[in-house]
């Protein structure tokens, strides 16, 4: 095979069986790779009955078929297993040099099920698999497991590994690769320490083959040449996410105090262009990437990668804190502890505001709890890695710590089915409630990409969409066509996910590649002939089979809601001042575009048919949750 | 010839992948004549032979498999023994043994890939031997404190 490997390491922790399985051609020809593949073996293994802290979880370490080759941004992990955080799927992309050593060491994912009685390390190379001892390794940090197994088996080794809160089952822990490319979301650092795995290690001799390598390298020219015209390109490789802090908070979008509001004050103290000023000291890219968006920064004796957007939201004006040194040593401190930034900010967040407004009370807590104080933030990261005091409700992440307070806090549990949401608010970009609203894996950003109206990127969605969509796509403040533009965006995110290939490197931001790119790429790799239908076709088929795994779960339009912030509380500052967000009207849009049943969310069984998903059908059909 | 700046390097590998893809036809890290350690400093380490003018990798090579051939130093590959005597003698690693034999960059093109496909140009061709013979200078500086 070209592109892929071929071949799937399956481990079984319990009793250390090892097995290596052929890829199945026609998995890879249905789901693609990555996320595709991810999404069908926890629909085939997990189910209703599954525990996620439980042994017969699995854990999955995927690559896609465009992983290990040059292309911009194809060096993203995939992790996936059931999340202990909100019960459903849970999956995490992360960058860095991690999965093309997937490849390079004779596999196209590693599938790890049961649990070991001691701590161990998985040693993976070429084709040799080792369960090692980890007994030095336990209670240390991500960083200093990194080092350590570093030092003890050589430098060129990859590491992905969990810090203490893995350890300490910790709902939001997560699994860190080379110190700071982070697979945070859904908590699976936790799925890792249950099965007291703390580290999985690869060195490779291998390599990846293309089927058409001159058509490849034409299409690699042509794909940097657009990377370096595009306008966005420049500042987005000086700054990464952090370039958004200014025209984020500009619009009323940088999530301020739990969320009441989108603009902070002190924003300019935060933002990209400021960190990169007075703290950076060198560049840094993931694995094959034109845009090397990392800048590492250096604090005092230290050093590491700056925060990205969504953690100087989540530690910084979420929290009402304005120390940019703070920001950079909370992300440092996450990193090392293995703790997702988005999701432990947004559960400090709502305590703030329950003890401001006396839901909380000082004997819940043991300690005073104020906004805007660093050093009371870096206690409460400390001792939720180490479920500490109030730390081990913190740690349960805030749908859990809310309903477990209760007395009203669970009105500020700012989160969609069990995940907190990030750092954009609704109610300034109105494709942002729709996305946080569906996403499969609870409130995300990261599954539909809606980026087009963020700045309203005009060109892009007349080329895309067509200029009919004019001007309501583009305008952030409008509700209208933004359900087209989510099902659309997160169609092709899983289709990029599936490769696996950054969507922030120039597929869903900035705009420069689409469809007939992605499946020229795919083709020229592979040597299998796709055409745009078809992509589109399975990328659908991986998020129909995705939302059948919620279905399977009891997950209907009831639960696709928005917390009472975003469709009560009428923004109250800013440019969008006065905005809610019009969830009803937009999910109408969206299951719609979808094929989706309005009433329920359900999928009608014409929809599951047409994609080849007719096992799915009659699974539904069992359950009573099929729509003729 | 080559000139190296790790400071420019962001550890992206596309010189490495671009390295083993001209010449072996393969994107493999493990088959490049090029490879990139992290410093201590947070910039990458590029590791590749600059054609140094003292070449002491080849007057260690107990078999003569190392040649100068036009001011570069080439690999015999049926004469090397693959002892590593050259691996040990190189003052920036920029030669190794891999499968049995020693692999070195052999500057395969007036415009090398590994140059081309640099993002930041922390990879890029010159005319003067100063300004390589300053840029080994600092690789072996970078190694001793890493």
């Amino acid at each position: 095979m070209f592109g892929y490997v071929g071949k799937v390491l399956r481990v079984n922790l319990s009793n250390a069986k090892v097995s290596h399985q052929e890829l199945d051609k026609s998995l890879a020809r249905k789901y693609l790779g990555g996320i595709g593949f991810c999404i069908r073996w926890l629909y085939d293994m997990t189910g209703p009955e599954t525990d996620p802290l439980g042994p017969e979880n699995p854990l999955i370490f995927a690559t896609g078929p465009i992983s290990g080759t040059m292309w911009p941004g194809s060096g993203r992990l995939e992790v996936a297993g059931k999340s202990p955080q909100t019960g459903l799927i849970g999956y995490s992309n992360s960058g860095g040099h991690f999965a093309p050593y997937i490849k390079y060491a004779g596999y196209d994912a590693i599938i790890i099920e049961g649990t070991s009685r001691k701590p161990v390390y998985l040693y993976v190379e070429d084709g040799r698999v080792e369960i090692k001892d980890a007994s030095h390794l336990w209670g240390l940090d991500t960083w200093e497991t990194e080092d350590s197994l570093r030092e003890e088996l050589g430098e060129d080794v990859k590491v992905a590994c969990i810090g203490q809160a893995g350890e300490n089952l910790v709902r939001m822990a997560s699994i860190v690769t080379g110190k700071y490319r982070v697979a945070a979301r859904t908590g699976l650092g936790a799925v890792m320490g249950r099965k007291r795995l703390k580290a999985v290690v690869l060195r490779g001799n291998g390599g990846v083959r293309v089927a058409r390598p001159k058509l490849f390298m034409e299409l690699l020219d042509k794909g940097i040449d657009s990377i370096e015209r595009s306008p966005f390109s420049e500042h987005y490789m000086e700054f990464g996410t952090t370039l958004l802090v200014m025209p984020m908070n500009k619009i009323g979008r940088f999530p301020t105090k739990n969320h009441c509001s989108g603009v902070f004050p002190k924003a300019e103290m935060l933002s990209g262009e400021y960190l990169v000023e007075h703290y950076r000291v060198a560049k840094r890219a993931c694995f094959s990437c034109w845009f090397h968006c990392k800048n590492v920064l250096k604090l005092g004796d230290e050093m590491g990668d700056h925060p990205e957007y969504e953690t100087i939201c989540s530690f910084g004006s979420n929290l009402l804190i304005d120390d940019p040194e703070f920001v950079i040593k909370a992300n440092w401190l996450c990193d090392k502890y293995g703790i997702d930034t988005i999701s432990l900010g947004a559960t400090i967040a709502w305590a703030m505001e329950c003890y401001e407004k006396g839901l909380l009370k000082k004997e819940d807590v043991g300690i005073e709890l104020k906004w805007g104080d660093p050093c009371l933030v870096e206690r409460l990261i400390q001792m939720t890695a180490f479920r500490e005091g109030f730390g081990d409700l913190l740690a349960e992440g805030v749908k859990r710590a809310s309903k477990k307070i209760g007395r009203g806090t669970e009105r500020y549990a700012m989160e969609v089915k069990g995940l907190e949401i990030p750092a954009q608010d609704g109610r300034s970009q109105k494709s942002m409630g729709v996305a946080h609203a569906t996403a499969a894996r609870g409130a995300d950003h990261l599954t539909h990409c809606t980026f087009l109206d963020e700045v309203g990127f005009e060109d892009a969605i007349s080329e895309r969409f067509g200029s009919g969509y004019l001007p309501e796509m583009a305008d952030r403040m409008s509700a209208k066509y933004k359900g087209i533009m989510a099902k659309e965006c997160e169609d092709f995110t899983a289709a990029v996910n599936c490769m696996v290939i950054c969507v922030s490197a120039g597929f869903l931001f900035p705009p420069i590649f689409w469809w007939e790119e992605l499946a020229q790429i795919y083709s020229a790799v592979t040597g299998i002939d796709m055409k745009v239908h078809e992509l589109k076709m399975a990328a659908e088929r991986i998020v129909n089979l995705r939302r059948a795994y919620l279905i399977r779960h009891g997950i209907s339009r009831a639960d696709d809601g928005l917390p009472e912030r975003f469709t009560k509380e009428p923004a109250p500052e800013g440019p969008c001042k006065g905005q809610i967000v019009e969830i009803e009207q937009m999910l109408d849009e969206y299951y719609e575009a979808r094929g989706w049943d309005k009433e329920t969310g359900w999928i009608p069984e014409e929809k599951l048919l047409e994609l080849g998903l007719e096992e799915v059908a009659s699974q539904l059909r069992d359950l009573g949750r099929l729509v003729r | 010839m080559l000139l190296v700046d790790p400071k420019r390097c962001c550890y992206c590998y596309e010189c490495v992948l671009a390295c083993s893809f001209f010449n072996e036809r393969i994107f493999s890290p493990a088959m490049a004549r090029i490879k990139v350690l992290e410093s201590k400093e947070g910039y990458g380490i590029p590791l590749i032979c600059l054609q140094c003018s003292a070449h002491p990798c080849v007057d260690v090579c107990p078999t003569e498999a190392l040649r100068l051939e036009g001011g570069i130093v080439k690999v015999k590959e049926e004469i090397c023994i693959g002892c590593g005597t050259c691996e040990k003698a190189c003052p920036i690693e920029a030669i190794w043994v891999f499968n049995g034999k020693a692999i070195k960059c052999e500057l395969c093109s007036p415009n090398p890939p590994c140059a081309k496909y640099c993002p930041t140009g922390a990879i890029k061709t010159t005319d003067s031997p100063e300004k390589v013979e300053e840029s080994i200078r600092f690789i072996m500086t970078l190694r001793r404190t890493s």
